[in-house]
């Protein structure tokens, strides 16, 4: 059906294809170029698209007044943090779920499965009230452990780890390997895709996360990128050269593993559209 | 925890290989060790957190205080609240705003990009980039392209001779000014999951409609979209349920405000969850909202699948 596509057809295709792909880009194209624009060039009209000289003056000033470089550390720590021990915990339990019988493992998966659909803003106080008498507001800890048990995550993998056929880890059961093993050995090594892509997901949504760290960090020490970004708006008038700046600053690292990683992240999305 | 495990692992092995009894022992003991991380973590984070979520809506508490039980005077508040009304009002509005306009604007592309033509990758790549990139850095371009003297949302109508209105400083504009955003952001992921789903139908069901005698069109209106309705049905449903939670962009497109005619315009449940409970510290009141939330995200899904029966063709 795709070969004997008129000519026609496919003009129009590529014109509108274009047209959306210019809109999609178009916001990222500007907040580059403002970024390195002077105040007033911002503020002239008719509008300047390419200043007229790439200057680095917003950068610095967004380094000099706030404390990007503990942002970029924060932000890193945590979404990292939150990836590796979401992965361990989500992987061993969705492993279990999926790949060993023992009595009350299919009552338990529903109960997991029961709270997919409960949204986190019902949680949210409770959860807060929770820091507040641990004790861990503006710390870490607040912002990596409650994210870290996701019940997503554990029915996301465990739907592939449900695609490798039983038999292979019955023969290794006969070669004397433990489950540990088998989940080293085959599973593993297996769906490292759907643990990778999982993992991209689990990274890009930290790092953008808003609403939790604005809950449960109020120390400018305990910034994010997310927060920070957001705060700045407050604190500055309409300096959006400035702000620009400090968007590109915030967004360039999870656009560049976007670039490394769009494979498994377009496949992922895909048949987690399927079999969810 | 790794020498532990390291240890029974030991232990086990040793079993293992003596009786197959002691296999499906040594199988349990492994069960339920995995999930013994998660399940502590979604009890102590999830499972406990929604049942105090219920109680804490039958309270009166502002942080400060130890938590005073009130019955049901929290929601007897909230239904005659105009806060609320207003909540639910801007709520319905950014989803009815959101959802279908996305899903038919991603349908279209996912339909010509389907086709093989060149640069499909490309356009997926470039399609996809705003769902990775974080809101707040969003919302801050989005507001100067919205700028009604130097934003290029205008300068692009201006082509076209219309005078574009003040966007974010008109409470009547403010909402289609977040919507066209948010749709803008909620192509990319629609499309990816769409082009999945068309890649799904059997090529047989074009064949037989070809040999027919069908058309373009017709293979599209009768073969693509019905058979297409199952990811539809994914696609409105999560749509749905994630416009209903909407919170970044109204908070971020607010500036962070907690009053004022704006955000009076836009103001959304989740948003008002927020500030009742964390701006006003009114938890008890907050939990209720949050509570009524998750009622309405029930009901929504609750008519989803009770009408999917009469348009979702499972094949």
């Amino acid at each position: 059906m795709t070969n004997r596509m008129p000519l026609i057809f496919k003009i129009i295709a590529y014109v509108i294809l274009t047209a959306g792909a210019v809109t999609m880009l178009l916001p990222f194209v500007w907040m580059f170029l403002t970024s390195f624009k002077t105040f007033a060039e911002t503020m002239q009209v008719p509008i300047v698209w390419i200043p007229r000289k790439f200057t680095l003056d917003n950068f610095q000033r967004v380094l000099s007044r706030f404390d990007f470089a503990r942002y970029y550390m924060n932000t890193i720590i945590v979404s990292v943090g939150t990836t590796v021990l979401q992965l361990t915990i989500c992987s061993l339990a969705a492993f279990s779920f999926g790949r060993l019988k023992y009595p009350g493992r299919d009552k338990l998966f529903f109960l997991i499965l029961s709270v997919l659909m409960v949204p986190g803003q019902l949680t949210l106080i409770p959860k807060y009230n929770l820091m507040i008498k641990l004790g861990w507001i503006n710390t870490f800890k607040a912002l990596i452990i409650p994210g870290i048990f996701s019940a997503y995550g554990t029915f996301f993998l465990r739907q592939f780890y449900m695609t490798i056929p039983i038999e292979l880890d019955e023969s290794a059961k006969i070669d004397g390997c433990s489950p540990i093993g088998i989940y080293l050995r085959i599973v593993l090594p297996l769906t490292r895709n759907a643990l990778i892509a999982l993992g991209i997901f689990t990274l890009i949504g930290e790092w953008n996360e808003l609403l939790w760290p604005l809950i449960v960090t109020n120390k400018e020490s305990m910034r994010l990128l997310s927060t920070g970004v957001a705060l700045l708006v407050g604190e500055h008038l309409t300096e959006y050269n400035i702000y620009m700046a400090a968007a590109v600053l915030a967004t360039a690292p999870m656009i560049f593993v976007y670039i490394l990683a769009q494979k498994y992240i377009i496949d992922g999305v895909a048949i987690t559209g399927i079999k969810a | 925890m790794k020498n532990e495990s390291s240890a029974i692992k030991r232990f086990l092995d040793k079993k293992v290989t003596r009786k197959s009894h002691n296999l499906n022992k040594s199988e349990w003991l492994y069960g339920y060790l995995l999930i013994t991380p998660l399940l502590t973590g979604l009890m102590i984070f999830l499972f406990i957190p929604m049942i105090q979520s219920f109680y804490m809506s039958l309270t009166d508490w502002n942080v400060l205080n130890e938590p005073k039980f009130i019955g049901l005077q929290n929601y007897k508040t909230a239904f005659t609240d105009k806060g609320i009304l207003r909540e639910l009002y801007n709520t319905i509005y950014y989803t009815i705003g959101t959802v279908p306009a996305g899903i038919f604007i991603s349908t279209f592309i996912a339909y010509l990009l389907s086709k093989n033509l060149r640069g499909t990758s490309i356009y997926k790549t470039i399609y996809f980039l705003p769902i990775i990139t974080m809101s707040a850095a969003i919302a801050i371009v989005w507001q100067w392209m919205f700028n009604s003297k130097m934003g290029l949302v205008n300068e692009f109508l201006r082509i076209f001779g219309i005078k574009g209105p003040m966007w974010l400083g008109d409470p009547k504009w403010i909402m289609p000014a977040i919507i066209i955003v948010s749709v803008w952001k909620s192509i990319g992921n629609n499309v990816i999951i769409l082009m999945a789903g068309l890649r799904d139908i059997p090529t047989t069901y074009y064949e037989a409609a070809e040999i027919d005698g069908a058309k373009g069109w017709h293979k599209f209106w009768y073969i693509t979209i019905p058979l297409l309705t199952p990811t539809l049905f994914f696609l409105s449903t999560m749509g749905l349920i994630g416009s209903l939670k909407v919170f970044d962009l109204i908070m971020l497109f607010n500036n962070g405000a907690t009053s004022g005619p704006m955000l009076e315009a836009t103001k959304t449940i989740v948003y008002g969850i927020y500030t009742n409970g964390f701006t006003f510290l009114k938890m008890g009141y907050a939990s209720a909202e949050a509570v009524l939330l998750f009622v309405l995200i029930m009901i929504v899904t609750g008519i989803q699948f009770f009408f999917q029966k009469k348009w979702v063709h499972y094949y």
